[in-house]
């Protein structure tokens, strides 16, 4: 009996949590609604109110009944539209909802809660004295409940039952299932309910579908004592309710004697009549006299008064929501009762002994379809397994396989099912935000805007409910420190209200929540200046600290930038706290910030825990396996590329892919094995491995270019075997590197088993697993990998001296360059940029028709060149076949023939255009110690093919009066661009870098009609000169053409977000040209009189 | 036998395993055990501290192994045919034991236990509770 009392008990607040849960939302979606309050928003509210007061009541929770009551009422003046729900009062009903929410997680504390000042203040809600209202409305209202006085009801010992307000009665009476008539029913639990089978739900479910509740109470001293030997002691329940049913029928229906039925009243209370006098006891009389207002005849035993039923014609609509049983109170509180407080008291212990416990919530609410599903997994499943209990037994193979494969499909779909019902969407922990934001900046006197995305988000339920406080801290921070005063917001030029961004997403494998906000940022001087103030570190260690690590800082213990301590923040207990947290359910915070502009807080999740894909690996003699989120793509180098593109770097060894340095660590360095040992293939036996270096090989001669064979590293102590590398380019999100496994071997889903407390600790390991022979696996924690090779620290340094390199020489912009050879020693570059297409053709498709060579390409002749034509070089040998370098001239293509194609260079240009100065060339390159020709292609073409260059020069004799200025740092560059632009007959302005182009710009006595830039320049590159001019009122409209190496969707992007009108490779002189034309005739047309 | 009438009503006793480390004699109440196993395959566990011989896999939880010999200072135990592995229970998760070699089950009088020499070292002295005295020497 206790454990269904209890159990009842549990549903009751289960239910209540829920009602409260939505609460909040919907007082917040009410006090947003203000006036046009909507009636299903109001009537939830109500309902959920209602539901509370009934419920705790019969619980014998009376402070939460008088808080839910009093709430009750405001919310019945809302809805009824004569209180408009203003601020003031829903945060009166928020306050209502927290404590209520308090009360009934603490069970145990809760009558001891002082609810006074709740109550006073809902109370000051419905009194006139509240701004906003219809203060006639309200005092009509008041005064009609001011005067009239409750009615009391008495059982036939005359002791009190109830105290009703008029109002209730009336209301009652016209509720849905309600009536005229109001009866006092007497239910005896043993006698109607318990004999008869029935449980109280039952008969609360019968009540409810025909009559509307209005309260009950229960009768402990009515049980009698032991004494009373002559009565068998039984428990009266009285339940006050209003019903269209005459007696005789309720009698039938409910299956009680007359005796049990009271009529209260039997017609619709009279409205607003000041009743006669406080306590007037209303009696309880027999079914067939009418509405009689006189003394009690009862043989009721005295009663005292207690908890109610839940209630609920209303609720009759969703599924009755009952808490049934007071039969547990019969038994706790035993026949033997002293009077009423004693009473109270003996009762009310045993059962706020019953819900003692704070029930917190350890249950989760899953979706039947989703039962459903698992029912039908489940059963299909027992089907499977007998089938193949079947096949394991007549020993039938074949038919195994096939039943096998079915098992497996079934358990993965039955592990999806299962791991969808600990899912809980994000919005549970989002919605609780919209009031914690609206509670801070209204204390905080900031107006911030909340935007919510991604609420159907879902997520394992543990982690949902770990990080709540960790969010909720730093949403309170974003609004405490982040966002500004509306009047420094309007100062900065800032919108007075502050936006705050909570996403969640999913990227990765991973759940992805940001909170950002457009405040003030973290200022990571003030963070280091705190450091070191701590004690945390001297100031030469916090000045060394890169950005990310100063903004990290922030995470450690005992840290707080507040000025003060409010109360919200600033205890500098929050942040390291909020890490661990994240943590502890395998997040990782990460934070981004502009000081003035705002921060971004990225919080990555793991969507599940137990099961992961993954892909296992085999170093030395074991298995480890990497899980699938973390890896990246796998890289097979063979032998002989291993030392070409695997590069030492200082300590660090790393690899090229796809241009970038990917920092590399051998498995077997991971796990500090100091006795390697690798497979000879050709012997298949283990054999210590006694490399060093990583791209050291073990073999001598496998690689066809000869330099190597000298090398003293690989000499003949290291033979045996190929060392093509396996590697695994795993990622922890922000950072990634290579692995060097000894082989790759299978994907499989493996169940993470956590590790023993003598193992936790080691951080290259995330936890182990079993496979399927048995064997142990151990999971590599990639993060931790990368903090114990220090791997991050190596990449910083990589970074560092990239960028060093780049500083250096920032006036040489880097280009792709063809490399051909011409002559037998010489070889010559043309920017690739400009080529369209490589041909390689035999001598004798070669056509020569009076001076002029061709070939017949695609159905077109294509007009060819040597560089000998030109330029004094050396001649093109002869040879049976060439290879034909196609390139756009005025329209058509040409082609240049050269003897062979030998690489592509990216290098910075340092373009010596003095020395070898000539026709045809444009300058030299030095590459590998030797000179390297730089063909002008167009000057070869002008010069052989003048009438070809002449058509696209038409255009340019009209030009003469515009001024072009070109801006950029390489001479080289500068000279070329400005021979034909003015060629092309524009005027020419030069400046070196943006600030001089700036200033050439303003000071210019003519005016500037177009403007050619580099983008990488000194002092003020492009990008920043674009937006200077374009900020400017004067040359807002000045064409603007980037002319850059630097090519890329992002690069172009960013120009023409910058302002640029065009964006163009150097060089391409026909393209820049032609561009020019075009946004000046552009210019001419659209502009009004310049 | 006056001194045991004088003391306890009834004497109480503890079931001990006994079992070898080196060269010395241990004792484990039994309570504390869940299992003696065979060696079977034992996974070596990279960046563990010395103690950790490795790990097992037993019904499905992995059970970090424990060299005792290493634990209280000697040389590392050598795996040979009568090297056991005792699976004690403890708070949350079960751990081996490495031992050389089981003994029997004695049933020690608990008043016949005294406390570890005081000559004993350190870190010894931490891992045994107690010495008792055998009746019969073996």
């Amino acid at each position: 009996m206790a454990e269904q009392d209890d159990e009842v008990f549990k549903l009751f607040l289960e239910e209540s949590r829920e009602h409260l849960e939505s609460i909040e939302e919907d007082l917040l979606a009410l006090e947003a609604q203000g006036e046009s309050v909507k009636e299903d928003l109001i009537n939830k509210v109500f309902r959920a109110a209602h539901t509370i007061k009934g419920g705790s009541g019969f619980f014998g929770l009376e402070k939460v009944k008088e808080l839910a009551h009093s709430m009750e009422n405001v919310l019945g003046l809302i809805r009824s539209h004569e209180l408009i729900p203003n601020p003031s009062i829903v945060s009166s009903l928020l306050d209502g909802a927290d404590m209520l929410r308090q009360m009934l997680t603490q069970t145990a504390s809760a009558e001891e809660k002082d609810i006074s000042g709740i109550v006073m203040a809902l109370k000051n809600c419905l009194s006139p004295t509240s701004n906003d209202q219809d203060a006639g409305k309200v005092n009509a209202q008041n005064e009609k409940s001011a005067e009239e006085a409750p009615l009391v009801i008495f059982n036939d010992e005359g002791v009190e039952l109830f105290s009703v307000c008029p109002e209730t009665l009336r209301m009652a009476q016209r509720m849905d299932k309600g009536g005229a008539y109001v009866y006092l029913l007497k239910y005896y639990l043993l006698r109607d309910i318990h004999i008869k089978e029935r449980n109280p739900w039952d008969v609360i479910q019968e009540l409810t579908s025909i009559s509307y509740f209005i309260d009950s109470a229960l009768s402990f001293e009515s049980a009698g004592t032991l004494e009373q030997s002559d009565v068998t002691p039984d428990l009266p329940l009285y339940i006050l309710c209003a019903t269209v049913l005459e007696p005789t029928l309720v009698c039938d229906c409910l299956g009680l004697t007359p005796k049990q039925v009271k009529i209260i009243l039997a017609k619709p209370l009279d409205e607003k009549k000041p009743t006669p006098a406080p306590h007037t006891s209303v009696s309880a009389s027999s079914p067939t006299s009418s509405n009689s207002l006189g003394n009690p005849e009862t043989k009721f035993p005295p009663v005292s008064k207690k908890p109610e039923l839940k209630p609920e014609a209303a609720a009759a609509h969703e599924a009755p929501e009952f808490t049934a049983a007071t039969r547990t109170k019969s038994v706790e509180a035993e026949p033997v009762l002293p009077q009423s407080e004693g009473s109270e008291k003996n009762s009310a212990e045993p059962a706020s002994n019953a819900k003692g416990k704070d029930t917190q919530d350890s249950t989760v609410r899953v979706h039947l379809s989703l039962l459903d599903k698992l029912m039908t997994l489940a059963g299909e499943l027992v089907l499977t397994r007998n089938e193949l209990l079947q096949n394991v037994g007549e020993k039938n193979i074949e038919r195994m396989a096939g039943t096998a494969q079915r098992v497996d499909t079934i358990t993965s779909d039955l592990q999806e099912a299962i791991m969808a019902t600990r899912m809980q969407s994000v919005g549970i922990v989002f919605s609780k935000f919209k009031r914690v934001v609206r509670d801070l900046s209204r204390e905080l006197g900031k107006k911030v805007q909340l935007n919510i995305e991604g609420e159907e988000v879902e997520m394992d339920k543990t982690i949902i409910e770990a990080i709540g406080d960790p969010l909720t801290h730093l949403v309170r921070n974003s609004v405490d420190h982040g966002i500004e005063n509306p009047d420094v917001r309007k100062r900065k030029g800032k919108p007075e209200e502050g936006r705050l961004d909570l996403r969640a997403f999913h990227e990765a494998g991973q759940v992805i929540i940001e909170i950002i906000d457009d405040g003030k940022g973290i200022d990571t001087k003030r963070v280091r200046e705190k450091a070191i103030e701590k004690g945390m570190m001297t100031a030469a260690q916090a000045s060394s600290l890169s950005e990310k690590d100063a903004i990290n800082l922030i995470f450690a213990p005992g840290f707080s930038t507040a000025e003060k301590i409010t109360d919200v923040s600033g205890r500098g207990v929050g942040m390291d706290v909020v890490s661990s947290n994240l943590q502890a359910v395998g997040g990782v915070v990460d934070i981004a910030t502009k000081a003035g502009e705002g921060t971004t807080i990225r919080i990555k999740l793991p969507l599940t825990l137990a099961i992961i894909p993954s892909l296992l690996i085999a170093a030395e003699k074991d298995r480890f396996a990497i899980p699938q989120v973390n890896l990246l793509e796998l890289v097979r180098v063979p032998a002989k590329d291993v030392k070409k593109r695997i590069e030492n770097i200082g300590s660090a060894t790393v690899m090229r892919l796809r241009g970038e340095l990917l920092p590399l660590v051998r498995i077997k360095d991971v796990l500090h094995v100091d006795d390697p040992t690798y497979i000879d293939p050709f012997s298949g036996t283990r054999m210590p491995d006694q490399r060093k270096n990583i791209a050291d090989r073990r073999t001598l001669a496998l690689d066809s270019t000869s330099s190597q064979v000298d090398d003293p590293r690989c000499g003949l102590e290291r033979r045996g075997l190929t060392s093509t590398m396996q590697i695994a380019v795993v990622t922890t999100g922000d950072f990634s590197f290579g692995i060097i496994v000894d082989a790759l071997l299978d994907t499989e889903e493996i169940v993470v088993k956590p590790l023993g407390v003598h193992l936790k600790h080691i951080q290259e390991y995330a936890g182990a697993t079993i496979l399927g022979d048995g064997s142990v696996a151990f999971i590599l924690d990639i993060g931790g990998i990368c903090q114990s090779a220090q791997l991050q620290r190596q990449q910083a340094l990589l970074e560092k001296r990239k960028k060093d390199s780049v500083q250096a020489k920032v006036d040489a912009d880097e280009q792709s360059l063809l490399l051909v050879r011409n002559g037998l020693n010489e070889r010559l570059t043309i920017p690739l940029s400009l080529v369209t297409r490589i041909e390689k053709i035999s001598a004798d498709q070669v056509l020569t028709v009076g001076n002029k060579r061709a070939m017949t390409y695609r159905g077109k002749s294509l007009l060819l060149f040597k560089v000998e034509d030109v330029a004094q070089v050396e001649p093109l040998p002869e040879s049976p076949f060439y290879f034909v370098v196609v390139y756009i001239i005025g329209g058509r293509e040409v082609g240049l023939m050269v003897a062979e194609i030998l690489d592509i260079l990216k290098t910075r240009l340092e373009v010596d255009d003095l020395t070898h100065r000539q026709n045809g060339i444009l300058g030299s390159v030095v590459y590998e110690s030797k000179i390297v020709l730089m063909l002008d292609i167009y000057g070869i073409a002008e010069a052989l093919a003048p009438d070809l260059v002449s058509a696209s020069k038409k255009q340019e004799i009209e030009n003469h009066e515009h001024t072009v200025l070109i801006v950029e740092d390489s001479t080289f560059f500068l000279n070329q661009m400005r021979i034909f632009v003015e060629k092309a007959g524009y005027k020419v302005l030069t400046a070196e870098d943006g600030r001089k182009g700036l200033a050439t710009l303003e000071n210019c006595p003519e005016p500037v009609d177009l403007i050619l830039t580099d983008i990488e320049m000194p002092n003020m590159n492009g990008l920043e000169m674009t937006r200077a001019i374009r900020a400017s009122a004067k040359f807002q409209h000045l064409p603007i053409i980037a002319v850059t190496s630097v090519a890329g969707e992002d690069a172009e992007r960013e120009g023409k977000a910058a302002g640029v009108d065009e964006y163009l490779i150097k060089l391409d002189r026909e393209q820049i040209i032609n561009s020019c034309h075009r946004v000046l005739s552009q210019q001419k047309h659209s502009s009004t009189g310049k | 036998m006056n001194a045991a009438i004088l003391t306890s009503v009834h004497t109480e006793t503890v079931e001990l395993v006994m079992f070898r480390i080196g060269p010395l004699l241990c004792g484990l109440p039994i309570s504390d055990i869940q299992e003696i196993k065979k060696i079977g395959s034992i996974t070596r566990v990279y960046n563990a501290p010395a103690y950790v011989r490795g790990v097992i896999q037993l019904r499905g939880q992995i059970v970090t192994l424990i060299d005792s010999c290493q634990k209280l200072g000697m040389d590392p135990l050598v795996l040979g045919t009568q090297t056991r592995i005792i699976v004690l229970k403890m708070n949350e998760e079960n751990v081996g034991l490495l031992v050389d070699e089981i003994e029997d089950s004695l049933l020690a009088e608990k008043n016949l236990i005294d406390a570890p020499p005081a000559n004993m070292t350190a870190l010894q002295k931490k891992f045994f509770s107690g010495i008792s005295l055998l009746s019969k020497t073996t």
